[in-house]
Order: structure tokens, then sequence, then C-alpha cells
């Protein structure tokens, strides 16, 4: 039986332990970034410094010339850019109109459950298995080392991704408003590009940047179908200054941090679709 | 009343593409996307199923031949397949567990006396935005012998330095470390979408009839969160099975194989040793579980419906 | 300005139907109701007139038109919709506008419409509002307006009132039946609110399971409901319903008993009679037709609803607003012979006496 002073002291502690648990997980959160960012600016003897230098050193850009005009840095990163958004706009346009047509319309017995099925195995399959074919098929035609062929590979993954998202957004709107705009004289089409679209443009732009996250972050499928500038993207390239004999420190640092900061940008701007785009639409946030 | 205005459309019955269009709109909208995802995922499955019954040389000039059951027969013979399903499987249980119970702890913790500082969730959620390479790196840094920052604090502290991913007995924990890093704001996340979703009044009558902070956490969260501890475990657990930027900027699945993981594995076979054959018997295999898998998970999670 | 007529229509979904061979003429201006309970099949029914759902068989025109499989854009109907359905990203203006728009209305003729269209529903100030900025009673009038901006062939109606709040809903019916006389237009509204039909009604269509059990004027359904169902659905407070038996001209159950009736013996009979059509027997008045104990009065200010217990359900009656009866007082009560109703508990019917 605590009496009511015990309790607001057991209530005051908790919250202050609780608040100190919150703040080393946030150090611990943070320092990793600050650390890498931190590195890109400094030169290489503060680098390299033993014990580390944690706040005083005299900043360089020096890594980051070396990375983005040294090396082909920059071109990594167009590359990134260009099939990020390459990839995002088809996939939007088709899984959009799929989203849509599951989220509404009727298909007989069995269908619905299997293509939806389908769609959702095909995001959880592992990209190891895919890449031997992936990497025959595009051989074969000439098409390796080419941002095409990257393009192509994401769709197949951001394809059934974009579809589920859209579907589970064109769900939260009621059929009303379509009905009510054919009836005042849209066709379904009408309805889904006068009516379903715009109501949808927040759950689109979610999606949408979350593809290019996706797209932009992705390593496994680059690294087999890309070799050089043509069509290297930025993690890619990254890991090839990661060799066995040394390590460019500075610059995979630069190129790592530039990598990051727009995604986390994006990440800020999203954030509120987060759970919804993390979890397939299981759990909303 | 027929307003000539409005008319056009009284008793008209629109032009013969409309009339087509509006009937079939159901397929002509799905079917591009089913097409384009058949075209890519029939061909792979196929080609897999040729390739993984025969032995393909990695001279071009050597024709190929036809081995049956050969390459499946290895997998269950090939110690190093074994470590590497056995690292798989390691890793993801050490993983995916502390992921798990540091997630939880901090959303219970979060949503209980931080509500609101919202940016403060956002902060948290950084690591596993950000592109996995960079993870990969960061953490290479931090983990390096000479100059990194984890040597430093060990010296600090008195204890001795460790060659931390060099080490053959403390590899495998590192990869867990950045891992648990990187992905255990995903829990976080999830949790929280999940606490936030709370019925309160459950939590008053247990109040009133006297249950403790503890009975309630255990007789109504815990069953409330079922469903999404489920998702958020199960795809956590799907995504360390796949485990492959971190290894391969890291440890490159050394040393001496300590932390070589079944993708990185599948991926030296098919472009070191270009084992085609053998590299599509394997991925089959992984097929195979992850569909039966998934199949399972979206039946039971309702997913599809 | 059109009729409507349902040639054997029937809707099923999957095995379910929900509306089992429909045949029904709504004539040129008429303003008829479509009422039942949830589930009867009046929404399926208007909804096929709009086209938003197909006749699984059976046919539907409009005027000589037959519409089966015309898409809703080229029926030339309007709809109002329970919830409204208004386009929350556009604006009064335009949600109005909405359907000149589509079929490529000049804008200066566009915008004359949509101001005399507003003016008359009283929204010519809000024109620049977004519907989130509106109250329950607002965002009814916008979608009205979009609905007669167009001057259709048909207005349909689904339950609009049943959103608002009891004051603003008297008020919106008498607007409602003021507007549709104005305009002239032949009206399908649908609604399971038997004072809403009764008051807007020219006829009224009493739906129950996918099927029409009567359709009459609002005066016929009330003073000569042909199945047991119409009789119960509609009245406020409800019919009594009373299952007996008839014998030897005398319809007996507990302690009631009403002679008089002209025909043969009937095992289960029903007896229906109006709360009002029971009047409470004179003090001294041996000649009624029960004397049972009150079960509880209400005064509901221009009269008193008492309940009697009769065997094992009560009988309600409307008194006068000056009754000072007591609860397990036993008084005697007298029904009026002429507005007595005999079914057939069986058929569900109407037998006549």
């Amino acid at each position: 039986m605590t009496t009511r002073v015990q309790h607001r002291a057991t209530e005051v502690i908790s919250r202050l332990l609780a608040y100190l648990v919150m703040a080393f997980a946030l150090f611990i959160t943070i320092f990793p970034i600050y650390w890498l960012a931190v590195n890109s600016f400094k030169l290489d003897i503060d680098i390299f410094a033993v014990p580390p230098v944690w706040f005083e050193f005299s900043p360089t850009l020096k890594h980051y010339d070396a990375a983005f005009i040294g090396q082909p840095f920059l071109i990594y990163a167009l590359n990134s850019l260009i099939i990020a958004v390459t990839t995002t706009i088809v996939s939007l346009v088709f899984g959009t109109m799929a989203g849509y047509a599951l989220a509404r319309f009727d298909y007989p017995g069995r269908w619905r459950y299997q293509i939806s099925f389908w769609i959702l195995s095909t995001r959880m399959m592992p990209p190891i298995v895919t890449i031997i074919p992936l990497f025959i098929f595009f051989n074969f035609f000439g098409l390796l080392n080419t941002k095409l062929a990257v393009v192509v590979a994401y769709t197949a993954f951001n394809l059934p991704f974009v579809t589920w998202m859209m579907k589970s957004y064109f769900q939260d709107l009621p059929p009303e408003l379509e009905e009510a705009a054919m009836v005042d004289g849209d066709t379904r089409w009408g309805a889904f590009l006068h009516v379903a679209l715009p109501l949808a443009r927040p759950g689109l732009a979610a999606t949408a940047i979350f593809s290019l996250i996706l797209a932009w972050n992705e390593f496994l499928l680059a690294l087999i179908l890309t070799q050089t500038e043509r069509a290297m993207t930025l993690p890619v390239g990254i890991s090839g200054r990661v060799t066995q004999y040394t390590t460019h420190w500075g610059e995979i640092s630069a190129a790592g941090f530039l990598a990051s900061v727009p995604i986390i940008i994006f990440a800020l701007i999203v954030q509120r679709h987060l759970v919804r785009g993390l979890s397939f639409g299981a759990v909303k946030g | 009343m027929n307003d000539p205005t409005m008319t056009g459309t009284v008793g008209g019955i629109g032009s013969a593409f409309e009339r087509w269009r509006e009937r079939h709109l159901r397929v002509l909208m799905l079917a591009p996307t089913l097409l384009i995802l058949a075209g890519l995922t029939l061909f792979p499955t196929v080609y897999m199923f040729t390739a993984a019954v025969q032995k393909v040389s990695p001279d071009p000039d050597v024709p190929r031949e036809f081995i049956g059951l050969g390459n499946f027969a290895r997998i269950l013979a090939d110690p190093e397949l074994h470590v590497a399903v056995k690292n798989t499987v390691v890793f993801t249980s050490i993983a995916v567990t502390l992921e798990f119970l540091l997630g939880l702890g901090l959303a219970l913790l979060f949503d209980k006396y931080i509500r609101r500082l919202n940016f403060l969730k956002t902060i948290l959620l950084v690591p596993m935005m950000i592109p996995p390479i960079a993870v990969a790196l960061t953490w290479k840094l931090i983990y390096q012998p000479q100059f990194g920052v984890l040597n430093e604090l060990m010296f600090r502290l008195g204890l001795p330095s460790q060659a931390w991913a060099g080490d053959v007995n403390l590899a495998m924990g590192t990869i867990i470390a950045a891992d648990v890093w990187e992905w255990t704001p995903f829990i976080f996340l999830l949790m929280l979408a999940g606490l936030a979703s709370l019925p309160s009044e459950p939590y008053e009558a247990a109040q009133v009839d006297g249950a403790s902070a503890w009975r309630q956490f255990w007789d109504l969260t815990v069953p409330f969160l079922k469903p999404v501890i489920a998702i958020a475990l199960i795809l956590r657990i799907m995504d360390a099975l796949r485990l492959f930027d971190l290894v391969f900027i890291l440890t490159v699945g050394g040393p001496a194989g300590a932390t070589e993981t079944l993708s990185l594995y599948v991926f030296k076979v098919a472009f070191t040793f270009v084992d085609i054959g053998y590299a599509a018997a394997i991925s089959l295999v992984i097929l195979f579980v992850t569909v039966g898998f998934s199949s399972w998970f979206i039946k039971r999670m309702r997913l599809a419906d | 300005m059109a009729s409507v007529t349902f040639r054997n229509v029937v809707k099923k979904f999957g095995k379910f139907t929900a509306v089992m061979n429909l045949n029904l003429e709504v004539r040129d201006n008429e303003f008829l109701v479509l009422l039942g309970p949830s589930g009867c099949g009046k929404t399926t029914t208007m909804r096929m007139v709009a086209g938003l759902e197909e006749a699984t068989s059976g046919d539907i025109y409009i005027d000589a038109d037959r519409i089966n499989g015309v898409l809703p854009k080229y029926r030339d109907v309007a709809m109002v919709f329970q919830s409204y359905a208004l386009y929350p990203h556009l604006s009064v203006a335009d949600n109005i506008g909405y359907p000149l728009k589509i079929r490529k209305v000049p804008p200066a003729e566009c915008k004359r419409r949509i101001m005399e269209v507003a003016r008359r529903v009283e929204l010519d100030t809000l024109l620049s509002r977004l519907p989130k900025e509106l109250s329950g009673g607002q965002r009814q009038r916008v979608a009205l307006a979009r609905a007669i901006v167009r001057t259709p062939r048909v207005f349909l109606m689904d339950e609009p009132l049943s959103n608002l709040d009891a004051k603003l809903r008297t008020q919106m019916r008498a607007e409602l039946k003021h507007l549709q006389h104005e305009l002239q237009v032949t009206t399908i509204y649908v609604t399971h609110d038997q004072i809403e039909a009764m008051t807007l009604a020219h006829r009224v269509a009493v739906m129950n399971n996918g099927v029409i059990e009567q359709l009459g004027t609002p005066r016929e359904i009330y003073n000569d409901p042909r199945t047991l169902f119409v009789a119960g659905f509609i009245g406020s407070p409800p019919m009594n319903l009373i299952p007996g038996e008839v014998k030897n001209g005398v319809f007996a159950s507990a302690g009631l008993r009403v002679g008089g009736i002209g025909r043969a013996d009937v095992s289960r009979a029903v007896l229906g009679v109006r709360p009002e059509d029971v009047h409470v027997a004179g003090a001294g008045d041996a000649d009624v037709n029960l004397l049972a104990p009150i079960y509880s009065v209400e005064l509901t200010g221009e009269s008193t609803l008492v309940s009697l217990r009769l065997g094992n359900q009560l009988m309600t009656l409307r008194a006068d607003k000056n009754f000072a009866g007591q609860i397990d007082q036993q008084i005697g009560v007298k029904l009026a012979a002429d507005r007595v109703f005999l079914f057939n508990e069986e058929s569900r019917d109407r037998v006549d006496v």
C-alpha cells in the first residue's frame, strides 16, 4: 500500500531514469553518424590520430574533392539518382493503377486472393535468389552494366511495393466519392483521375519517396549488374574503394555521408507514413 | 426540360472505345503490372530450374551437362554451405531477439514518459533509413583496430584492444552489433505505433480492479500487441536471413568464414567460383523455403484479403 | 421529368438475393419513397437506377430508354448520397459545378448556374469554403445543389436526412418537399424512417427482404395495410399486433375479446389495432373488449401513452393528456370496431372480416 507521496517519488525517479535511457539511446544513435560526417571533413592525420580527435581539427574539403571530382563519385551519384527516379516513375504509374484496381474492383472467385498473394510474395523474395538469372538475362541482351538493366531489376521489386501501398491508401478513401463523380458525369477512369488520385496524393507522395529511398540504398543487385561509371551507383562505388589493400577512409566517409544526407531529409518528410510502408500496410501508423 | 447544353448525354451511350475501356477497366488497370511482374519473375524461376539440374562450367566453351539432382545432393554434403546456414541462423536469432527486446523496451519507455517530444522519434529512425553501405562503413570506421573509437574506449576502460571485425571470435558479434544499431529503430517504430493504438479503457478498468503495472503489461499490453509483434518479428527475421550488405563491407565473410552468411555464400558460388548450376540449385531451395514461409505468413496475418 | 420502370428486376450478390422480381412504375414527377428496414433492398434498387449496380436480370427503363448496361454518366440522373459524398479537395462552388465541368459547359454558363442554384439553397455566401469547414446541414445543401444544378431526368436520394439532428431534419423535410414540387423532377427517395416516408411521398413502396410488400399513397399504407409487416412498420407508436385465434366470430387472446368477426375460424390470427383507435371505457361501461392492468403511463405532452399488460405482451393506447391512471390499476378499453385489422399469422397477409 504505497502512499501518495511514495507513489509520486517512484514516478519522478522512473521518469528520470526513462529520460536517461532515452538520452543514452539518442547518443548511441547519433554518434556513429556524427563520426562519419566528422571524418569526412578531417585531414588524414586527424582521421588516423590515436587517441581520436573528437572536435578540434581543421576541417577540409579535400576528401569531397577527391571523391566527387578526382574519383567519379559525382557520376555514381548521378547514376543513382537517374535510376531511382526512373524506377520510381515507372513503378508509380503502373503500380498506382494496379493498386486502385485491387482496391475497387471485383475479381472472380479465387483470382483476387491469388493475385494479391502473388504480388506480396514477389516482394518477400530475397534478391539473392534472382541475381543469377538476372545476370544471365541482361548479359544475353548485352545490357549488363547499363542503367536500364538496373531500372528493370529495381522495378521488379518496386512494383509490388507500390501496388500494395497504393491499394492500402485507396482503400482508405470512401467509395461514394467516386460514385458521386460517376453519377455526376465521370466514367470510372475519369473518377480515378479527378477524384481518387488527388485525394490519395499524400499516400502517393509517401510511396514515391519510399520508392526513391529503397532504390537509392540498394546494393546487391547494383553490385552484380554494374561495373563501370556507365551505370555504377553510389553504394557500389563506395564499396569499390574498400579494397583488401587499402581503404580510402576520407573519400568513402565523404561519399557515404553525402549518400546519407538526402535520405535523412526524405525520411523526415515521409515520417508519418513510415509505419505503413515498412509493414506492408499491415500496421497503419 | 431537356436542357440542350446538358444533352449529348441524354439517351446517348458514349463512344465504342469508352464503353470498351470502362467495361474492361478492371483488367486494363491491373494487367501491365501483372505482365511486368510475370516477365520478371517467371523467367528467373524457369531459368533456375533448368540451370539447377545442369553442371555449368565457368568456361563458356565447355558445354553444359545434365546431372539431374547432382547439385541438390551437393547441398546436403557441402560443409561450407552448412556453416553459412549456421552463421545465418545464429546471426538472425541473436540479432532479432536483441532488436526486439531493445525496440520494445524503448517503445514502452517512450510511450509512457516521453510522448510529447516527437522529434526525438525522428532522430531515432535515422539508422534504418540511411543506405546500408553507409551503416557498414560507419561501423567499419568505429571497429578499426588502430584508430577506431571502440578500441579507444577499451583503452580508457583499461581493457585490451581487440581486432573486432578481424577477430574470428568477435567478428559475428561486430556484425550483430551493427545490425542491432541499424534495425532496432524498426521494431521501435512499429511497437510505438502499436502502443499508440491501444484502447485506454481496459487499463482504467484494470487499475480500478487493482492490477499492478506489471500485471497490466502481461495481461493487457502483450495480448493487444500480438499482431504487431508478429508482423515486426517476421519482417525482421526475413530481412535478417538475407543479410549481405553489412557483411560484404565489414568482414567479407571472414575471418575464416566466421561471418559468411547464406547470401554471401551464394554470391561467392555464383560469381567467384562461377558455378552457376550449383548456385541455381541453392537459390531454388532458398526460394522454396521463402515462398513456403511467406505463404504461411501472408495467410496467417491475412495480408492478402 | 421522366418515368422509371422496373420490369421483373432481380439482383443477386453471389448467392444472396437482394432484390427479388421487382415490378414498379415510378410516374412522371412523382415523389416515390422506398421504405423499409436495413437490408431490404431499397438502396440496391435505387443504385440500379443510377448505374452503380447492374441488374442480374430484368429490365429497367427511364421513359422509353432501356438503361441496363448504360454507364451512369449517360443516364442523366442525379444522386444525393447519405454521406453527401462531397469532394473534399474542391470548394463548395467547384463541388456544385463539377457535373457541369465534366460536361464541358462553358465557364460563364457554369458560374451563372452555380450562383442560381446556390441562391436557391442559401449557400451563396459560402461558395469559396471547403466541405470540412461546413456544418452538417450546409454540407447537405451542397449535395442537393450539386444534384439540381443539372436539371436531370430523375433525382435519387439515399437517406439524405439521416445524418442531421432532429430539428434540422424536420426543417429539411419541408424544404425537400417544396423543392421537389418547384422543380417537378421525378424523385426516388430511400429511407428507413417511416415519418419521412409519410410526410414526403406521393406514393410509398414498403420493402422487406427484397420485395415490395405494398405500394400506395401514405394514406393507403397507413389506413389499409395489406400485410403484417406493413401494418407493424408504419405508425408511431406502432400498431398493436396481438396473436390469438378466431372462433365462432370472436377473436380471443388472453383477456381480449373482439366480436363481430364475420368469417370462418382462423386458428392462428393476429389482430391489429392502432393505439389511437383504442379508447378508455367509461367508469360504468360494461361493454369492453379488454379489462387489464396498466403496465406504464407515459405523458408525451399532447397525449398519454398507456400500456396495458395483455398475456405476455403489452397493448398500447393513446389516451387524453389528462389521463390519471396508476400502474397496476385495472381499466377497461374499447376498440373502434371499424378500425380493427385481422391478419393470418402464417401468410402474414390481411384477411377480410
